[in-house]
């Protein structure tokens, strides 16, 4: 199952953008959100905006903005997100830190898309993301946790105990690795 | 920082989607996404408006 040709083509735009702001000098922003789950589960999840974090908010949005993005002009419209008409896709800064400064940066892990450099999101950080989102809800919430599980299952390589640990900060201590590894047996 | 060719990241996932049991799109689902901010509704029904005006395939599932 391989990345979708329309997502790959999304990726080589966007890291064609975020190298414009590495050339500027500027801290290279990070990619989150679904599109950073589509990418770790090679489209076992599907999204089609891409969200992102940067201090630079401005600066990306120019960015994005010579590749061929654009603001919509409608009143009580976006200040945030941009469009790619021709593509078919949005892109929107979400945030100026990485999980509001809880994420460590040098986990960051870094995909050569088309030569170019694009920072994604740790997947600890994904993973631990997801789950937050699901126990945010009384009844946890079955999408997060289905992401979070095939994050698991799929994942390369896991720092365990920086999982546990952003597990345990993003869920106020209600998960943790024992609780993937038993909604992974369920699922099998 | 880990650096990873996307097509090497692509061709090992690959490998272990099918050693996990992963197959078809029984597996795909779309982000469900009932946390999402009003802005990013509004985006997301604004792409869903032009894709439909084009007649061409949603680019992704939209719930919004």
């Amino acid at each position: 199952m391989p990345l979708r040709s329309t997502f790959k083509k999304a990726l080589a735009l966007v890291a064609a953008a975020v190298d414009l702001m590495t050339k500027r000098g500027l801290e290279p922003p990070v990619l989150v959100g679904g599109a950073a789950v589509e990418l770790y589960t090679s489209g076992a999840v599907f999204t089609g905006d891409f969200d992102f974090v940067t201090p630079h908010q401005r600066e990306l949005e120019a960015a994005f903005q010579e590749y061929g993005f654009e603001r919509i002009h409608e009143p009580g419209y976006l200040t945030r997100g941009l469009i790619h008409r021709k593509l078919g896709f949005g892109v929107q800064v979400v945030s100026g830190a990485l999980m509001d400064g809880h994420a460590d940066r040098s986990k960051v892990r870094v995909f050569i898309v088309e030569g170019r450099k694009l920072s994604v999101i740790a997947i600890e950080d994904l993973i631990a993301d997801r789950l937050g989102q699901a126990y945010s809800d009384p009844n946890p919430r079955k999408d997060m946790l289905d992401q979070s599980v095939k994050l698991y299952k799929l994942a390369d390589a896991i720092d365990k105990d920086y999982l546990e640990k952003r597990i345990r900060q993003e869920t106020s201590g209600a998960a943790g690795i024992a609780t993937l590894e038993r909604l992974a047996e369920e699922q099998r | 920082m880990k650096e990873t060719k996307l097509d090497d990241f692509e061709r090992q996932l690959e490998a272990r989607i099918a050693k996990a049991g992963f197959a078809g799109n029984g597996f795909v689902r779309p982000n469900e996404g009932t946390a999402r901010t009003e802005e990013k509704r509004i985006l997301l029904a604004k792409l869903d408006e032009l894709n439909r005006a084009g007649a061409r395939p949603l680019f992704f599932a939209a719930k919004y």
